[in-house]
């Protein structure tokens, strides 16, 4: 295995990893607005890794161009449909909680989810 | 070596999965639903490699565009769903107490 | 007409990235696709330097590294807070400064914004972008990080703010 091979894989299991935290990230934030940052965390960074690291794997081939092109496009349409959600929810009539009212709903998340997250 | 991140990814679109159908808000839900958009296309970029058939990217290219045409769709249909969210937009601007 | 030979050009680029064909048949549809195309866009009045920005493509990688920067520790950053108890997630709604003249800038401006994580841009606002934050310390740093100075613009910006250069 070469060292382009190995730096691949380091590449793409840590995007793996990024996902994963993104992933409980997801079920343990206390609303909408705080999991946006949860799923921005697996759309770009775990993305990037992953993209990055079969970027290696494929070598200077048209998977590389397309590779890249994902990834734009992720990088693109991602934001935007995140500022989308964010202003439907707004209009939605859920507003984002605030650290002043959160205070005894975060212990509670944290208590009630913990479990879940440790799997 | 692949195989294993395709199996983390799976773990992520299914942990996803259990937001989805929680909730609470239907916001939450198309945050999951959109996430587990995302996640298909670096499954599907993950198994053109370990397949060694590298066309299966042009799927996974078509699917990060129709997932966000998608998601944007579906969030134009929930954006004035309450008629109290309709009127305050036509009224007057959203109340600033929040920000 | 420099803006729908540059279109043309970027088009038939794609194509040929996206295909890697060179056979007659597909070459034709190629560039009876790009020729629907450009005709749609002609007809749309959507041709001009805002739409397809290629004045801007020359500052964009640039941009980019930066903003990958960025990303990198803010995720690292996010990725702690995940895992942390009660104190890490403290969200607040702040307001950032944006300095950008154009549509376009600012649209970059706000989706940098939310590619970073722990920070997600709500509302545009005049000269201001209201963003959520994931803790106080996030909004912090993302205000002294200096996304606002960092964001490329096309040049067409008409006045701007005495001191701030072009």
């Amino acid at each position: 295995m070469g060292i382009l091979e190995i730096a691949a894989y380091v590449l793409v299991f840590t995007g793996a990893f990024f996902c994963l935290v993104g992933a409980i990230g997801v079920l343990r934030f206390p609303d909408v607005y705080s999991r946006m940052h949860s799923a921005g965390i697996t759309d770009t960074i775990g993305a990037l890794l992953i993209l990055l690291g079969l970027a290696l794997l494929a070598g200077w081939t048209l998977a590389l161009a397309k590779l890249v092109f994902i990834l734009v496009f992720l990088w693109m349409t991602s934001p935007t449909a995140t500022h989308a959600l964010a202003k439907a929810a707004k209009h939605g009539g859920v507003y984002p909680k605030l650290a002043d009212d959160l205070a005894g709903d975060v212990a509670a998340t944290t208590t009630t989810e913990t479990p879940s997250s440790k799997a | 070596m692949l195989v294993g991140a395709a199996l983390a990814i799976l773990a992520v679109m299914g942990l996803v999965l259990i937001r989805a159908l929680k909730g609470p808000t239907v916001y939450d839900r198309i945050l999951a639903v959109n996430m587990f958009g995302t996640k298909t296309v670096l499954l599907l970029a993950l198994m053109a490699f370990i397949s060694g058939r590298h066309d299966v990217l042009d799927i996974a290219l078509a699917y990060a565009l129709i997932n966000f045409i998608g998601v944007v769709a579906v969030l134009r249909f929930f954006e004035y769903d309450s008629e109290e969210a309709l009127s305050a937009e036509i009224g007057e601007e959203d109340p600033d107490g929040n920000s | 007409m420099k803006q729908t030979v540059l279109l043309v050009i970027a088009l038939a680029v794609l194509w040929i990235t996206l295909s890697g064909h060179f056979a007659p048949l597909l070459i034709a549809f190629g560039i009876g696709s790009i020729a629907f195309v450009t005709w749609i866009a002609n007809r749309m009045h959507v041709i001009d330097g805002e739409s397809y920005p290629f004045g801007l493509v020359a500052r964009l990688p640039g941009y980019w590294l930066w903003l990958v920067k960025e990303i990198v520790k803010s995720s690292i950053d996010t990725t702690r807070r995940v895992f942390g108890g009660a104190d890490a997630v403290k969200p607040v709604v702040f307001e950032a400064p944006a300095s950008q003249q154009t549509d376009l800038g600012l649209v970059i401006h706000a989706n940098s914004i939310t590619l970073t994580p722990g920070t997600v841009s709500l509302e545009l606002k005049p000269h201001t972008i209201s963003v959520h934050a994931l803790h106080p310390d996030v909004a912090r740093d993302a205000l002294e990080g200096g996304m606002d100075k960092a964001v490329p613009e096309p040049r067409k910006a008409t006045d701007h703010s005495p001191g701030e250069p072009g």
